[in-house]
Formats: C-alpha cells, sequence, structure tokens
C-alpha cells in the first residue's frame, strides 16, 4: 500500500516524548514530499485521459475521476501530515524560548542539533519578538509563575561553568564548589537551562535539595 | 477522592453535542503550580460528565447556538494539527466499493492499478470517511469491533489487552459511529470504558509500580494520558506535601542529564 511515509512521520513525531524534540527527520519529509508529486503527476494523467475521452471533469463521475479523488485526497493527507509535524515543532520552539532561555546559544548543543536553520530562524525571530514585548511592558516575563518565599537563594555550583558571567551588576566567577547568594531571577535561568547547579532553600535551613 | 460521577454517553451522535475529546494533554499550569489537583475528571477527560449533585439541565440549553456549518466546521478544523487524531484516522477499516476506480494502486489483490466495483478492501479511515462522504464506499466494522472483543468485554472489560486490537480504540469508535450501520458501538464503548476506568484507573493513587506496570500495557492511548494525568497529579501533591526542590531543570530539555 503507498502513502505510508507520512505514516511514519508522524509516527516518528509520536513516538519521542512528550513535549521533547527529536531530530528533525529531513529524509522522511523529502520522502512525503516526493509522494504528493507523484500523487499530482497522477491527478494530471487520469485528468487528461478524461479530457481525450471527451468527458467533462466536473460533471462526470466514472472511474477516472475516482481514481483522480482517491491521488487527490491522498495529497491532502500528505499536506496535513507535513504540516502538523512542522506545526508541532514550532510549538516545541516557542515553549524552548519562555521556559529555557531567549538566547540560542543558551540552549544546550544537543537541543541546537535537533534544529534545522529555519527552526532556529524561528527561534530567533521568536525571541526577538519576546524581547521587543517584555520592553514595551517593562516586566520580564519569563520567570517563574509561582510567586516566590524568599526574592534570593543560595546555590552551589557543581558543574564547570564560563568564568566571568555577568549577573545584574557584578561579575562572577562560578568554580567549581562554589556558594554564592543570588536573586532568585538571575540563578533561575541557569537552573534551567543546566544541571550543573544544586540550590538550597532559604539559609534558615541547610538541608541540600539537589535538581531532578 | 473518588466523587461519585456518573457518565452520559450519546449513542445517537447530533453534531451539536457530540465532542469526544477523551483526552487532553497535561496542561502546562500544573507543571508550573505547587498545589495539587486531586480530581482528575475534572481536568482531563472532557466527555460529557454530570457529577450527580449537579444541575440536570438538558446539554442543547447550555450552548449558544451557533450556524451548523460553523459548528461542523470548526469541529473538524480543531484538530487539524493534532498528532494523535491524525494516527487515530491512519487506522484500517475494510470498505466495500461502489463505484470502480482507475489508476491507483489500493487493491492489493487487484492485477491491474484500479479497483473494481464491489471490490473489497482494507482503507484507512481518512480515505474511507471521505470516500463514504461522496458515497462511493460503504463501511464495515473493523476487526478491533468484532464478536471476539465483545465476547471479551462482556466477560471481562478490565482485563482485555485493547492496545494490541487499537490504541486509539475510544476515538476510533467514536469517529466509526455515524459512518457504519451497526448501531451498538456506543454502548460497547461506553460499558467498556466505565468498567475499565472504575477497575484499573481509580487505583492509579494507591497502586504500587509493580501492579500498574502489569496492566499499563493493556491500556488505550486516551486510557494511558489519563494515568499519566492522575500519576502527574499525584506527585506534584507528593512534593507539595514534603517540600521538594523548587527549582528543577526544564522539563522540556528531557529528563535524561547529560554526562558532563
Amino acid at each position: 500500500m503507498y502513502g505510508r511515509k507520512r505514516y511514519q512521520l508522524v509516527k516518528d513525531f509520536a513516538s519521542g516524548e512528550k513535549g521533547h524534540l527529536k531530530p528533525f527527520n529531513s529524509k522522511l519529509f523529502d520522502e512525503t514530499i516526493e509522494e504528493c508529486d507523484q500523487n499530482h503527476h497522477l491527478i494530471q494523467s487520469l485528468i487528461r485521459k478524461m479530457e481525450q475521452e471527451g468527458l467533462d471533469v466536473h460533471s462526470n463521475r466514472n472511474a477516472d475521476h475516482c481514481g483522480a479523488l482517491v491521488h487527490h485526497l491522498s495529497l491532502i493527507r500528505n499536506k496535513r501530515c507535513l504540516m502538523a509535524y512542522v506545526h508541532n515543532r514550532a510549538d516545541i520552539d516557542r515553549d524552548l524560548a519562555w521556559r529555557v532561555g531567549l538566547e540560542l546559544l543558551d540552549l544546550p548543543p544537543e537541543i541546537q542539533d535537533k534544529l534545522t536553520t529555519l527552526e532556529k530562524e524561528y527561534f530567533k525571530n521568536h525571541s526577538v519578538a519576546i524581547k521587543s514585548y517584555m520592553g514595551k511592558v517593562g516586566i520580564e516575563l519569563n520567570v517563574d509563575m509561582v510567586p516566590p518565599k524568599d526574592p534570593c537563594i543560595k546555590i552551589r555550583a557543581v558543574g564547570e561553568i564560563d568564568q566571568g558571567i555577568v549577573i545584574s551588576d557584578k561579575t562572577t566567577n562560578f568554580t567549581r564548589h562554589s556558594m554564592h547568594f543570588l536573586k532568585r531571577t538571575d540563578a533561575e535561568p541557569y537552573i534551567a537551562r543546566v544541571t550543573s547547579f544544586t540550590c538550597c532553600p532559604s539559609p534558615k535551613t541547610n538541608k541540600l535539595i539537589r535538581p531532578l | 477522592m473518588n466523587p461519585f460521577i456518573q457518565f452520559r454517553y450519546k449513542t445517537e451522535p447530533d453534531v451539536d453535542n457530540y465532542e469526544p475529546e477523551w483526552y487532553s494533554p497535561p496542561s502546562s499550569s500544573l507543571r508550573h503550580s505547587n498545589t495539587p489537583n486531586l480530581s482528575i475528571l475534572r481536568n482531563r477527560a472532557t466527555l460529557s460528565v454530570t457529577v450527580s449533585t449537579a444541575q440536570n439541565l438538558p446539554l442543547k440549553s447550555r450552548i449558544t447556538p451557533l450556524p451548523r456549518i460553523v459548528q461542523i466546521f470548526k469541529k473538524s478544523m480543531a484538530k487539524y494539527f493534532d498528532i494523535d487524531d491524525i494516527l487515530t484516522e491512519e487506522e484500517f477499516a475494510p470498505v466495500l466499493f461502489h463505484k470502480p476506480a482507475n489508476g491507483v494502486t489500493i487493491d492489493p489483490s487487484a492485477e491491474t492499478n484500479s479497483v473494481e466495483q464491489g471490490a473489497k478492501v482494507e482503507l484507512p479511515f481518512w480515505l474511507a470517511h471521505e470516500l463514504h462522504l461522496r458515497q462511493a464506499v460503504s463501511i464495515n466494522l473493523p476487526a478491533c469491533f468484532d464478536q471476539k472483543t465483545r465476547l471479551e468485554i462482556q466477560a471481562d472489560a478490565a482485563c482485555v489487552d485493547l492496545r494490541s486490537r487499537c490504541p486509539n480504540f475510544y476515538e476510533f469508535g467514536c469517529k466509526l459511529q455515524p459512518l457504519v450501520t451497526d448501531r451498538t458501538i456506543g454502548i460497547l464503548l461506553s460499558t467498556a470504558f466505565k468498567i475499565r476506568y472504575k477497575e484499573r484507573l481509580t487505583k492509579v493513587f494507591t497502586a504500587t509500580h509493580l501492579t500498574a506496570s502489569k496492566f499499563l500495557p493493556f491500556l488505550t492511548k486516551e486510557e494511558t494520558n489519563l494515568y499519566e494525568a492522575a500519576h502527574l497529579s499525584m506527585t506534584a501533591f507528593k512534593k507539595w506535601r514534603t517540600g521538594g526542590p523548587r527549582f528543577q531543570r526544564a522539563s522540556i530539555l528531557g529528563r535524561k542529564r547529560k554526562e558532563s
């Protein structure tokens, strides 16, 4: 049975974890587009055949018309599957911008590998739109939705981070196992992005809680 | 924790009220909030549930009347990009062709590139549905709704392996119901869901991982979504009770840690 490429493409997307990206399956994508072309050729040949026999294409419902209809429906279905694939990936792309960070380089490299160049463009444009909106409104919108108990938290850097990161008005060196007392809004993007931080709740309790 | 709930499933599907959204993905508000959400049915399954204490208003009076064509359009377009809907419609259904078709290779038993009138072919549901609308085919019941499954469901619905028959059993049945002459699919689906929900899904909160893993492979897609939603609610509740870590790696980046 022809036309299973689109099914494989959609299944490939669905087989990943919900909300997580898999690498863009350009092979299946291109094969589905090829199938669209084949369907289009077949439709044209069947319509030409009907016209050669001198039958009106719109009103006559013979076997050729039925065959052309099947190919037409298959083409529409291909289009739907391709669009759904791209649309759902774009949804995840937008979600990444909100939850992880607005800069493309803030994303971990394994995520960056899974995006195509067009998706990276989309990510950049979406980030620019978010930034300009936040600038107009005057509030940082991509922080945690739950209001905090403390404005500052204590964190400990577990892994290797670049030196000389600028946070608010001072430069901090996140050397391994160093403890810092930062504002919540500053620390959040780093915690969301990497697994290299453990965070302690307020200084009242000395319990160290590792992120999951 | 389990409010007494009555189900009403309409066996006569009219377009105004027929919206069987068996599942909806766990809302992002759950991930952000620390407050527990114990009533999973309120948020997850939006099949027509009436709580026994609710006023029993007829459903039509609560819906502001829209022109029928707009209603049909809205319902069909709402799921255009939905992956689960696309996968449901890829399930095969046997059809009987009333008109011949040339130039198509969908009939594997035909020698030429065509389908004869009166041929019985297995088509994917989306194609069968469109051809049925144009009166070119008539759809028969697929194998997952046959007599064997019905007898098994009658015997003990909670233990039937519905996923091996059809991963989107309920959604597929809902789509088939208006197109097939058989009127008993609706009752079959609703009884199966009711029994399975009562026996299996209500026990999510108390079941250990071992017992849960035994029946998880039997659940359909819709039931798995409900199960995961309940599981998420439970873990969020426990985390709220014990005061778990407030900040975590963004869930969108995946559960596995990168080995640095």
